[in-house]
């Protein structure tokens, strides 16, 4: 026999060989756990949070409550998420954009809107500040850019505008800060605009190399900071009521008729667990060791009073909540009714529970009113001095 | 940038012997990927490239000027087209193929399949016509004649699969797209290579990628070193005065068979 033939036929049987055996291999894998698929945005995957970490992330430490699940989590812009999550390609959400958010409940195509963290987006820019927008309210600073950019040609703006949340917040700011000119307008035909189409991280690396003033959220600001990739960078506006940043979970509706190959059950799951006390914790300690500071600031120990801050929480209120007729509202709830689905728990917290307490003469009549968001509500009465009680 | 070079470096051959699950993982998954999409590609690729390197039939032409097109397929194209089949809104839906390595498999088959095709048929194609006659006037039926004169033709054949696995090795756009990079289960060495790089370590990123280039490295010079020992039949690349004297140096003819 030739020796080509010889070779050829040694690499084919080796070949053979070693494909068997990843077969196996494969095949071992336990494939009997549920592969949970989480469309998620670019800015919150690529700080790391959800499983950029074997030990910290959302991944390892609900996996380890959950074994017979597997989470995996896609990262896109916002847009792309949503329309994953809308073929039933991924089982769940966990973006930051309310007003695609509210879309996809009325649409039908998801359930169960559970607020999970927020933080602040922030403007960066070079540390020379050209534009001298450092301190300003974020509209100013836009307003302020925006003017004396056209003489200034050291002042930049980077966008993204790939339809992710970061750049919904961002084309709002603008609306609000600039009414002479439409966005569409002065983001297409300058030379002070520039548009990236792409993710947060990539964004800012472009803003680093041109020494351009750009929105980001904090969480991928400080990675990439903390890596030393944008040090040209550098915080000038921030913590502003309009620059909440409010990160919500919502579960693919699995009455709807394309979406009934997704997990309701396991998504759930997941949901439940990222607002119990580990997944809030896990949130709220991400990024302090690395970075010497939260990425996330974790939503249920505000929303229950545990960290009191009345102002904040109505800012997200404000910013999030959705009454029945699906329009912004502080007085509403994070999920409108109607689009509740078999979660009775999720929107049941202990700390909707009224607590009415007081010396009562008789004769005496407690009222109680629910509000529309209070689906059910425990009501503890204690009596102190017993006498008749007609309940 | 020397700096981040040498960092690279070093991470890349921390990465490699640090005994790293994850990093096993993604370079196992990444060759069993290929390796089945080139496996695949072959099984339809190669019939096909017979028939239009043996056989003349109307509009020949035009085929073969197809796959000599689709052999710069954008992989991002592509992986976009097989979106959105496998998508659960697409076509093949049903199949679940979507953020699996199969699906990726199947992507980079129908990515190296005009490699192969157009390879091997060219190949094919510059076989002396006499010796498909010649074979035919000795009896040998239709397959056999090709088959006897693939033989001629082994090598070729083994560089077009080794250029087809080269290029799924380092595709990005269809494990990308249709991969979905997910931890631990369709993430190789190109997503890898890409997340890592969008969560700013960019060291690790470069590590990923010498360990890609590595891998390609060694299959081409193997591929090429076996190729050069075999046609020189093992003698060191000195002037052979055996060839000289049978005044034909004709590197498919030489031992008999």
């Amino acid at each position: 026999m030739r020796l080509g033939v010889k070779i050829a036929i040694a690499v084919v049987l080796i070949a053979a060989i070693v494909a068997s055996i990843g077969a196996y291999v494969y095949i071992q894998n336990p494939r009997t756990k549920v592969n949970l698929i989480v469309a998620t945005t670019t800015s919150l995957y690529d700080t790391g949070l959800e499983d950029g970490n074997t030990t910290t992330s959302l991944k390892s430490a609900f996996e380890a409550a959950y074994p017979d699940i597997t989470v995996s989590f896609v990262a896109k812009g916002t847009g792309a998420a949503i329309a994953a999550a809308q073929a039933g390609d991924a089982d769940m959400l966990l973006v930051h954009s309310p007003s695609q958010e509210i879309t996809f409940l009325t649409g039908g195509f998801g359930v169960d809107r559970k607020i999970i963290a927020y933080n602040f987006f922030i403007i960066v820019g070079p540390s020379t500040d050209p534009a001298n927008i450092s301190g300003l309210s974020p509209t100013a600073a836009m307003k302020k850019i925006y003017d004396s950019a056209k003489t200034n040609t050291a002042i930049q703006w980077v966008a993204r505008n790939d339809s992710s949340g970061t750049a919904t917040k961002e084309i709002s700011l603008w609306a609000k800060a600039v009414t002479t000119e439409t966005y569409a307008s002065f983001s297409t035909n300058t030379t002070w605009f520039i548009c990236t189409g792409s993710g947060m991280g990539a964004s800012l690396l472009v803003a680093n190399q041109k020494n351009a003033y750009i929105l980001s959220d904090l969480g991928t600001y400080l990675a990439h900071k903390g890596q030393g990739n944008i040090p040209q960078l550098t915080v000038l506006v921030q913590s502003n009521k309009d620059l909440l940043n409010v990160y919500s979970a919502i579960i693919d509706n699995p009455t709807n008729a394309n979406l009934n190959s997704t997990h309701f059950a396991e998504s759930l799951a997941f949901v439940t667990w990222l607002v119990s006390d580990a997944g809030q914790e896990i949130i709220g300690d991400y990024g302090v060791s690395t970075y010497g500071q939260a990425l996330f600031n974790p939503f249920i120990p505000l929303a229950s009073g545990s960290v009191n801050n009345a102002t904040l929480l109505g800012w997200i209120k404000g910013a999030a909540y959705y009454n029945s007729t699906n329009q912004l509202d502080a007085n509403g709830t994070e999920c409108p009714s109607a689009y509740r689905y078999n979660a009775t728990e999720l929107y049941n917290h202990s700390w909707d529970t009224i607590t009415v307490s007081g010396i009562l003469q008789p004769p005496a009549v407690v009222q109680i009113g629910f509000s529309q968001s209070k689906v059910s509500a425990t009501v503890n009465i204690v009596v102190k001095h017993k006498r008749s009680i007609d309940p | 940038m020397s700096d981040l070079f040498l960092d690279s470096l070093q991470q890349a051959l921390n990465l490699i012997f640090s005994g790293n699950p994850e990093v096993y993982g993604i370079v196992y998954r990444t060759i069993y990927v290929t390796g089945l999409g080139t496996f695949l590609a072959c099984l339809w690729s190669i019939p096909l490239a017979i028939l239009i390197g043996l056989y003349s039939f109307k509009g020949r032409w035009v085929v073969r000027g197809f796959f000599n097109a689709f052999i710069g397929i954008p992989t991002v194209a592509l992986g976009l087209f097989l979106y959105l089949l496998f998508s659960h809104q697409g076509i093949l839906g049903s199949l679940d193929l979507l953020y699996t390595l199969n699906g990726i498999a199947i992507g980079q088959a129908v990515l190296e399949t005009p490699i192969i095709v157009s390879f091997v048929s060219n190949a094919l194609g510059t076989v002396d016509i006499q010796l498909r006659d010649l074979a035919r006037t000795l009896g040998a039926s239709g397959v056999r004649t090709d088959l006897a004169i693939m033989r001629e033709t082994v090598w070729s054949l083994v560089l077009a699969i080794a250029a087809a696995f080269n290029r799924g090795f380092g595709e990005l756009g269809i494990a990308a797209l249709v991969g979905g990079g997910l931890f631990g289960m369709t993430r190789v060495l190109t997503t890898a290579i890409t997340i890592e790089t969008n969560f700013g370590h960019f060291s690790i990123a470069l590590a990923y990628g010498i360990i890609l280039m590595s891998i390609v490295l060694a299959i081409t010079l193997t591929t090429n070193l076996v190729e050069r020992l075999k046609r020189e039949d093992f003698t060191l690349p000195k002037w052979n005065i055996r060839k000289s004297a049978t005044g034909v140096h004709n590197n498919d003819h030489q031992s008999s068979a």
